[in-house]
């Protein structure tokens, strides 16, 4: 003779009821929490690492350096190029003389004392000064 | 279940307040079945504690194929393999625990509900564990065999003729009690 004529039904009906107190309740949720900040933490710096060490990171910083490179190279090569700001060498300067190189010749006509009169006394002294 | 999937998705974004909400959801059921399993609160109390902090681990990877309570009861049952395995190793025997079959507040049903889940707990407590776990998983989780079997990596029809010989033994062991 069976005790229940179901046994299925005998543990279903057998469930325990029970509740968790509120110190389980505090450990638990203190615990889960402090977990789930060092995961976040963790798959933070994870993702950025993971970020910078990828292909695609590596072939993006080595395109924007060429590119860079080779911006840099168009503009020195066009600041060669360019007439009005070439190097001037040192027997053209000697021959010239700075203020007509630098195109300061307007600044001659100034007043004795002036601060276009002081700024060409120090151009002419420097150009002295090297040779 | 869509408020379920939301949940998970919050939770998945570092939301501590739904993992308290999954937490508060299903703290009773998951206790409830790790004292049906290991017969012992305090080792219960120990699972679910060791389950929810394992699980607020997978936050921001979690990815949820099924329910989250076939998950986590099943994350339950095969803690309560392990600690059951510790303890028989220790050699420490089955029948420590204490009265904590209801929290019923009707005395009437609380006596009745306690000497049944007390009953249960004995019998289960006499099947091996990979039955009792497939029987309390069915019919007190409600998960289906396929649930089961994938969460405890063995084919259906092993989930079934583990649940129907833990069956049988309940009933022959049910029976030969009254026998007596």
């Amino acid at each position: 003779m069976k005790p229940i004529g179901n046994t299925e039904d005998f543990v279903r009906r057998g469930k325990a009821n029970v509740t968790t107190d509120p110190g389980m309740d505090k450990r638990v949720l203190d615990d889960s929490f402090a977990a789930m900040d060092e995961t976040i933490a963790a798959s933070g710096s994870r993702a950025a690492q993971k970020i910078l060490q990828s292909r695609a990171m590596k072939l993006a910083g080595a395109a924007v350096l060429v590119m860079g490179l080779a911006i840099g190279a168009l503009m020195g090569r066009d600041t060669w190029q360019s007439p009005g700001i070439q190097s001037v060498g040192k027997s053209q300067m000697a021959q010239v003389g700075p203020t007509t190189i630098y195109n300061l010749d307007y600044l001659t006509n100034a007043p004795k004392g002036s601060l276009a009169d002081a700024y060409l006394t120090l151009v002419s002294a420097t150009n002295g000064r090297e040779r | 279940m869509i408020d379920e999937k939301i949940l998970v998705w919050k939770f998945n974004r570092g939301s501590k307040d739904a993992l308290r909400r999954l937490y508060e959801k299903y703290k009773d059921d998951l206790l409830g079945l790790a004292v049906t399993l290991l017969r012992d609160r305090s080792l219960a109390e120990d699972v679910v504690h060791d389950v929810f902090v394992s699980f607020a681990r997978t936050a921001g990877g979690f990815t949820l194929s099924g329910t989250l309570k076939g998950y986590l009861s099943t994350c339950v049952a095969n803690c309560a393999r392990d600690k059951n395995r510790l303890r028989s190793r220790l050699d420490v025997g089955l029948d420590d625990a204490g009265d904590m079959g209801t929290d019923s507040d009707d005395p009437v049903e609380y006596a009745v509900g306690s000497e049944q889940a007390r009953r249960l707990r004995e019998v289960l407590g006499r099947l091996p564990c990979e039955q009792r776990e497939i029987v309390v998983l069915h019919l007190h989780q409600e998960m289906r065999f396929r649930e089961i079997a994938e969460a405890l990596g063995v084919s259906i029809n092993t989930a079934q003729s583990r649940y129907r010989y833990g069956l049988e033994k309940l009933r022959s062991i049910l029976n030969g009690k009254v026998d007596k």
